[in-house]
């Protein structure tokens, strides 16, 4: 665990109401015709992806135009708004990610939960352009234990969110990202 | 056209931990190019983890997954020689899979 913390704070229900300020250092090299471009792309990426997911993926849950609106929140208000409530922070959620990265392009994050019935973890960040990073559904018989790699823009705060029994839990830890990610 | 997805599942204690390996490029398209255009975004998108006919791992993810997407999970069963396969589909509707068995 030496180089990983994972903590709690006090008031980070409140750090959840905070906007996030900036847009990122990504969105800055953009101008704003290529913004355009790039949103448009993504909503046809979307649709395109809708389409795709009824035809070839077959999932039975009517899901897509939630995921689309989650992924698509630009602000964690949002992304908030659309998961249906205000997480609270419990400590058997845990998250794991390095204090301090070099490189904001790869940025290893754990999170596991000791609570049972766990159905959803979600990670977030609030300082990226889009805040949701990614959304995990965990069935029945998979451990609430998951890995992988992510991208920071900058420094600031990471949450992991995990649904179960039908309630969000969190759980917030801070890194600092000497250079940011978004490239 | 990507590289193949690589797999590692090992069943230890009634618990499989499998760790997957999807190469690409997973381009945000918020980023200029050389030439001072916008790239486009290209991203995995979806991924599903199957063992036979049971989904034990479903994700979606987003721009800021990091590129060549590496994801360890834990499920309980799985035997050696049972099948893990892992398919994924990104944002411009390429797919891939893979499959290996539980070590």
């Amino acid at each position: 665990m030496i180089g990983y913390r994972g903590r709690e704070h006090p008031g980070e229900e409140r750090e959840f109401d905070r906007r996030a300020g900036s847009i990122g250092m990504c969105s800055i090299t953009a101008d704003a015709g290529v913004d355009r471009q790039r949103r448009g792309f993504v909503a046809a990426g979307g649709a395109l992806l809708a389409l795709l997911s009824v035809g070839l993926i077959g999932s039975a849950r009517a899901q897509t135009p939630y995921l689309t609106d989650l992924f698509s929140a630009t602000t964690i208000d949002d992304a908030l708004a659309v998961l249906g409530s205000i997480p609270v922070s419990d400590a058997a959620v845990d998250l794991a990610l390095p204090g301090v990265v070099e490189d904001g392009a790869v940025v290893p994050v754990r999170v596991s939960s000791t609570l049972d019935d766990v159905e959803e973890i979600y990670v977030l960040v609030p300082s990226n352009p889009y805040p949701v990073a990614v959304r995990f559904e965990i069935p029945d018989g998979t451990e609430p234990f998951i890995s992988i790699r992510l991208k920071l823009a900058e420094t600031g705060t990471v949450y992991a969110v995990v649904r179960a029994k039908g309630r969000l839990y969190s759980r917030v830890a801070e890194t600092r990202v000497t250079v940011g990610g978004c490239v | 056209m990507a590289d193949p997805i690589r797999i590692r599942a090992k069943s230890n204690n009634g618990l499989t931990e499998v760790m997957v390996l999807m190469p690409h490029p997973m381009e945000t398209g918020l980023g200029l190019d050389a030439s001072g255009r916008g790239r486009r975004a290209h991203y995995i998108s979806d991924v599903e983890v199957n063992l036979g006919d049971r989904t034990v791992l479903r994700a979606r993810l987003s721009i800021a997954v990091s590129k060549d997407p590496l994801i360890s999970f834990r499920f309980k069963g799985g035997q050696p020689g049972d099948r893990i396969d892992v398919t994924w589909t990104d944002n411009l509707g390429d797919r891939g899979a893979g499959s290996a068995s539980i070590g």
